[in-house]
């Protein structure tokens, strides 16, 4: 009886283990890809019926109606160009240079990839927008990332990060002109770098 | 063999096989809970949706993007071909069709549309696409979902987006 008791105990314990591991491998970002690039990551089999298992599930859980590469490529990041976290406490410049694409857009999630809950109407930056901003298109555009636009920083290009705690970043590449592994690797993506020391609580 | 032993590789055993499994049931159990939504949403199958500017307070699917109008219609092809005609816009719109599965399984930007209008009747798997006269696709389940992006990075392009998707088409084809 003891026996039954301790092999229906391991296989119970076995299945939610396996379960456990399953939800667990198949969350995160929607690039964590073997194809990375100063930052950025995806994979290419990302929509597509050749998608090995896990990243099917990975995509259906945190990108789910992703586009394959052929229409559309997706690059996330968690990490500033140091490598530390991504944190709604810290401002940030994107640097953005001219990317091969139709369209472009630079999107911030939460860490539930959801659009962050606030009220300042900037969850993104697109290439229309970029335009917009500057007279020369040689020049890259700077982008700031942060819970509130500063006038210490000289850019009217805003991404807005409040209540996001620590989220990621989805670029996304409409009509690629070239969407080959080595090209990928190559694209001049934009750089992420932290301003100053990120924010402390506000004294009570 | 040692009881130990045994334990141990029932262990790894239901470890791999639960694993496994759920990674394979993951993409059409979450893909079945979106069609039941978006159908719920429709009022029904074979019915087009025009959703609003992704907001913080509408966004239903993850990772939305806040700069495309999204239209959606849930195909359920068990009751014959569906007729999906899209007005082509003056910007970037793209119609994609995913399998239950979660499969891209076949996608069409406005470069493509021949016309004004990308048009086309989608089939049930099996069918004789030769007998089809015009664009035919062949779907890979009996329910898949189409899903039109146009681009609509601010409110007045997002205006024009709405007003050219106002006469799209996602319908049952049988008896039309």
């Amino acid at each position: 009886m003891v026996g039954w008791i301790k092999t229906a105990a391991v296989i119970v314990l076995g299945a939610l283990t396996g379960a456990g591991t399953a939800v667990a491998v198949t969350g995160g970002s929607l690039g964590g890809g073997s194809l990375t690039n100063h930052g950025w990551s995806t994979d290419t089999t990302i929509g597509s019926d050749s998608a090995n298992p896990w990243v099917a599930a990975r995509v259906a859980r945190v990108g789910l109606l992703a586009l394959n590469r052929d229409e559309t490529v997706y690059f996330d990041r968690t990490t500033d160009d140091t490598g530390a976290r991504l944190d709604e406490r810290c401002s940030y410049i994107m640097t953005v240079r001219e990317l091969p694409a139709r369209w472009w857009s630079v999107t911030l999630y939460d860490k539930g990839n959801m659009l962050a809950a606030n009220s300042d109407n900037a969850p993104s930056f697109d290439a229309s927008q970029a335009g917009l901003t500057k007279a020369d298109p040689a020049v890259p555009t700077k982008v700031l990332i942060a819970p509130a636009r500063t006038p210490a920083v000289d850019t009217t290009a805003f991404i807005s990060s409040t209540a996001a705690g620590q989220f990621s970043l989805t670029l996304r590449l409409y009509n690629p002109e070239n969407a080959t592994e080595d090209s990928l690797k190559q694209l001049p993506l934009p750089s992420i770098t932290r301003l100053g020391a990120c924010g402390v609580e506000e004294a009570q | 063999m040692k009881p130990w032993l045994r334990l141990t590789l029932l262990f790894v055993l239901a470890v791999a096989v639960v694993h496994v499994a759920t990674v394979l049931v993951m993409p059409r159990a979450i893909m079945a809970i979106a069609f039941d939504r978006i159908e719920k949403e429709a009022g029904g199958t074979n019915r087009l949706i025009h959703q609003q500017a992704i907001t913080v307070t509408n966004q239903r699917i993850v990772r939305s993007s806040p700069d495309l109008a999204y239209s959606v219609c849930v195909i359920d092809l068990s009751g014959g071909p569906v007729r999906v005609r899209l007005s082509k816009g003056s910007d970037y719109m793209s119609a994609a069709f995913y399998a239950a599965d979660t499969s891209n399984f076949a996608t069409f930007n406005d470069r493509a549309f021949e016309g004004a209008a990308f048009e086309t009747l989608v089939l049930p798997l099996g069918s004789d696409s030769g007998q089809v006269a015009g664009k035919a696709i062949q779907a890979p389940s009996s329910r898949i979902l189409l899903l039109v992006r146009r681009l609509a990075p601010d409110p007045a392009r997002f205006k024009v987006a709405d007003a050219g998707r106002a006469g799209d088409i996602c319908e049952t084809a049988v008896g039309k």
